[in-house]
C-alpha cells in the first residue's frame, strides 16, 4: 500500500474567543485577565488523502473548513492528534501575501514564491509565463504602488498559482470576484490534476467542488460529517441546507397572522401527478387557500429555486392582479405554464399569499413543495440554469472544403 | 458512525505534536532562501521612494555623531588622555556597536507581531522571523561600520590583525540581541507595549554604557566601576575599542562575557519562541 500525501489522524483543534483582549499593562496591572471563552473550532477530525487525490471541502461558514486547511499547511497548531504530509506543499490562502507596495512587479514575484516555497531557479524558469498571464510586461520593474489595484491583483493572481507543489492546498477566496480568474484558476486546477498534484480545495459554493473533485468531506458542527464520493457528500450537504433555509423561513410564519388566511395543499396537474415533469412540459399548480371569512384583494405569488441554492430563486411568479374569495372555505388557485424551460434537476417551490399592496403577508410557505425536471433527449448537452432543448446539425452542403493551395479565409 | 464513538474532547492521552529544536534547525536552514529574501526585502523597502535612498543609513548615523561630538567636546569638553586619536572616534567606535545592538534587539523585538500577515497566511519555520531581523540588523551595521572604518583611516589610524577580534566581539551582541529579542518578541505577542518600554530601556542603557564619556575618569575601585561591570555592553563597546583604535588586543574574558550571556540568553529565547510560536497565527 502507498504512503497518504496526506494523512490526518484525530485532530483536535481550540480556538480562543476573546471577549475584550488586553494588551496594554494598564489592564494587566488592574488584575484583569484576558476573558475569553474556548470552544473546539475541529473534533476529531480523521482522514487520509492519497496521492493524485482532489478532495473538496464543504460546509457553512465557521464550521472549521478553513481551519483544517490550515493545519494540514502547519499554520495552525492542533491541541491534539498529527497531521503527516508527503511531498512538498504550497497552501494558497491568500492573493498576494508578501507583496510590498513600495518593490516593483519582478522582485514582488520573486519574494512571494519564495515564501510559498518556490526556489529562484524555479521563478526564473516561470518568470515570463508569470509576465505573460498577468499581462503588465512593460510595468514589471515599476513599483507596484504605481499599479492599479486591477493589475495588483492580476499580477498576485498569477504569482500565486504559478506555483508548482506535490500537495495543493487552495482557499477558494482566492478566486472571488473575477469571471476571468475563476476560469483561470480552474484551468489551473485541472492542470495541476494532470501533473498528479494532491488537491485540497476549500470552497463556499459547490460548483467547483462537483467539478473538480472526486471525493468531498462535508465539515459540519465542527466535526467531519461525511466523507466520500463528491456526488453523495453533496446531496447530504445539501439536504441539511434546504432544511436548515426552511426552517428559518418556517420560523417567521410565527409573526404572521393565519387566522385570516392559509396555504393549504398544493395539487400537481400533468408530469406524473407527484411533481415530476420533463423538461419542456407544461407545469400545472392547483394551490389551496383556507379563508375564515370572505375577503377582497388577495394575490399569490409563487417562486421555483433550485434544491442546491433555496435562497436564490430561478423563476418567480407574483399573480398581476389580485382576487375576492366570496366565501369562507377553500379557495383553489390554478397555475398553468404551456411549456418549461428549467433545467433538469430538484427545485424546491415556495408560495405565498399576501394583499394587493404586497405590504402584508398572510401566509408563507417556504421551500414546502418539490418539483423535480427530468432530463430528455432534447437537454442533451445543456448545462446551466436553464434549459433550451437547442439543436445542432452539421450542413454538408453549405460548409466549404479548402482545396490544397488555398486558404480559407474567415 | 456510531453515536457512542461521538468524543465532545480529545482522549488524554492524545497528544499535540511535538516540535524539535532539530528539526526547526534543520527547517531553517531549508528555508534559506526564505531568509535572504526577506531580508533583501526588509533593506530594499527601507529607503525605497525617499530621495537620498540608501545614503540615509550613512546620513544618519553620521548626523549623530555629528551631534555628539558638538555636545561632548565643545560643550562638555570631554578629551581623551594618552590616547593616540580624537573623542570623535572613541564616541564613534560607541555609537557603531551599540547601534548594532539596540536596532537588532528593537527590530527582533517588534518581528513577530509585525509579521502577522505572513504567519496568517504561509507556513514556514516561525522562529525565521526573529532571524531575518537580526541579520537585517547586521548588514545594517555592515554600512555603519564602513564609514567607521572610513573615518578612522582618515585620521591615519591604519587597520590591524586585532581587528579579527572583531568576530567574538559582534557574536556576542548577536546572540544577546537575538536571545533577548526572542524573549521579548513572544512577551510583545500577548502584551503590545514592550516595543515602548523597550524605547526607554535602550536610552537608560545607552547612558549605562560608556559611549559618550570615558571610564577612565572613575576611580577603578569604585562604585560606578561595579556597576558598569554588570552591564555586559560595557565588555562590548570595550572591546571594540580595543580592537579597532587602541590596536590591543581585548581581554579574553571581555569576548567571553557577552557571548557566554548572549547563549544562555539564545537558548532561552529559542526555547520560549518554540513553545509560543505554535499560537502566533490566532494571535498577531
Amino acid at each position: 500500500m502507498t504512503t497518504p500525501a496526506i494523512r490526518v489522524d484525530q485532530v483536535w483543534k481550540k480556538f480562543r474567543l476573546y471577549n475584550e483582549r488586553s494588551h496594554s499593562l494598564k489592564e494587566l496591572a488592574m488584575g484583569r485577565r484576558n476573558r475569553y471563552h474556548e470552544f473546539w473550532t475541529l473534533k476529531d477530525a480523521t482522514f487520509d488523502i492519497m496521492q493524485g487525490e482532489s478532495v473538496g471541502i464543504l460546509g457553512a461558514n465557521g464550521q472549521g473548513k478553513s481551519t483544517l486547511l490550515k493545519i494540514i499547511a502547519k499554520i495552525l497548531w492542533p491541541e491534539a492528534g498529527s497531521v503527516t504530509t508527503n511531498g512538498r506543499l504550497s497552501a494558497l490562502l491568500e492573493l498576494g501575501t508578501g507583496f510590498h507596495p513600495e518593490l516593483t512587479g519582478r522582485e514582488n514575484v520573486f519574494l512571494a514564491r519564495s515564501l510559498l516555497g518556490e526556489s529562484e531557479a524555479a521563478t526564473r524558469r516561470r518568470f515570463d509565463e508569470i509576465i505573460d498571464f498577468s499581462g503588465i510586461e512593460e510595468f514589471i520593474d515599476v513599483p507596484i504602488k504605481n499599479y492599479s489595484s486591477g493589475m495588483q491583483a492580476r499580477l498576485a493572481f498569477a504569482t500565486t498559482i504559478s506555483v508548482d507543489p506535490e500537495i495543493l492546498l487552495i482557499d477558494e477566496v482566492l478566486a472571488v470576484g473575477d469571471e476571468q480568474f475563476q476560469r483561470k484558476c480552474a484551468e489551473r486546477i485541472q492542470q495541476f490534476q494532470k501533473d498528479g498534484c494532491t488537491i485540497v480545495l476549500v470552497s463556499h459554493g459547490l460548483g467547483s467542488i462537483q467539478s473538480l473533485c472526486q471525493r468531498a468531506l462535508w465539515i459540519n458542527d465542527h466535526r467531519i460529517q461525511a466523507d466520500g464520493p463528491t456526488g453523495d457528500v453533496v446531496w447530504q450537504y445539501l439536504d441539511q441546507v434546504e432544511k436548515q433555509a426552511a426552517a428559518a423561513i418556517e420560523a417567521q410564519r410565527v409573526n404572521l397572522d393565519l387566522s385570516e388566511l392559509r396555504v393549504g395543499d398544493l395539487r400537481y396537474i400533468g408530469g406524473d401527478g407527484q411533481g415530476t415533469y420533463a423538461f419542456g412540459d407544461s407545469i400545472g399548480l392547483e394551490f389551496a387557500c383556507i379563508t375564515d371569512s370572505p375577503i377582497d384583494d388577495v394575490r399569490v405569488g409563487f417562486n421555483i429555486a433550485p434544491m442546491h441554492a433555496p435562497t436564490s430563486p430561478v423563476y418567480a411568479y407574483d399573480s398581476p392582479e389580485s382576487v375576492r374569495f366570496d366565501f369562507a372555505g377553500t379557495q383553489l388557485l390554478r397555475f398553468e405554464t404551456a411549456t418549461n424551460g428549467l433545467a433538469p434537476g430538484t427545485y424546491l417551490l415556495s408560495i405565498g399569499i399576501f394583499d394587493k399592496q404586497r405590504d402584508r403577508f398572510f401566509d408563507l410557505a417556504p421551500h414546502r413543495y418539490r418539483l423535480v425536471i427530468e432530463a430528455t433527449a432534447a437537454t442533451l448537452g445543456e448545462s446551466g440554469p436553464v434549459g433550451f432543448g437547442a439543436n445542432w446539425t452539421l450542413n454538408p452542403t453549405s460548409s466549404v472544403r479548402s482545396e490544397p493551395g488555398h486558404e480559407v479565409i474567415a | 458512525m456510531l453515536a457512542d464513538s461521538i468524543l465532545e474532547n480529545p482522549p488524554a492521552q492524545l497528544k499535540a505534536p511535538r516540535l524539535h529544536a532539530a528539526q526547526t534547525l534543520k527547517s531553517v536552514w531549508e528555508s534559506r532562501a526564505m531568509v535572504r529574501n526577506l531580508v533583501v526585502r526588509d533593506l530594499k523597502v527601507r529607503h525605497r521612494g525617499t530621495a537620498l535612498g540608501m545614503l540615509w543609513s550613512l546620513v544618519t548615523p553620521m548626523a549623530m555623531l555629528a551631534t555628539y561630538t558638538v555636545v561632548f567636546t565643545v560643550v562638555f569638553k570631554a578629551s581623551l588622555e594618552g590616547k593616540q586619536y580624537p573623542f570623535v572616534l572613541y564616541l564613534f567606535a560607541g555609537l557603531v556597536v551599540w547601534n548594532l545592538f539596540a536596532s537588532s534587539l528593537t527590530t527582533t523585538t517588534a518581528s513577530v507581531v509585525s509579521g502577522s500577515p505572513f504567519l496568517r497566511k504561509l507556513y514556514f519555520p516561525r522562529i525565521i522571523l526573529p532571524i531575518v531581523a537580526t541579520v537585517s540588523s547586521l548588514i545594517t551595521f555592515c554600512f555603519e561600520f564602513a564609514v567607521f572604518v572610513a573615518f578612522v583611516l582618515g585620521y591615519q589610524i591604519w587597520p590591524t590583525i586585532t581587528y579579527l577580534a572583531l568576530i567574538p566581539v559582534l557574536l556576542g551582541v548577536l546572540l544577546m540581541a537575538f536571545g533577548l529579542g526572542c524573549i521579548l518578541s513572544v512577551a510583545t505577542v500577548y502584551l503590545r507595549d514592550i516595543p515602548h518600554f523597550l524605547g526607554i530601556i535602550l536610552q537608560l542603557g545607552f547612558f549605562g554604557t560608556p559611549i559618550v564619556y570615558l571610564t577612565t575618569q572613575f576611580p577603578e575601585d569604585g562604585t560606578f566601576y561595579q556597576l558598569i561591570r554588570l552591564n555586559p555592553m560595557y565588555y562590548v563597546v570595550t572591546a571594540f575599542r580595543d580592537a579597532t583604535l587602541d590596536h590591543q588586543w581585548p581581554q579574553l574574558s571581555y569576548l567571553l562575557i557577552p557571548i557566554g550571556i548572549g547563549l544562555v540568553l539564545s537558548a532561552i529565547g529559542f526555547n520560549v519562541y518554540q513553545r509560543a510560536q505554535r499560537r502566533f497565527a490566532e494571535l498577531v
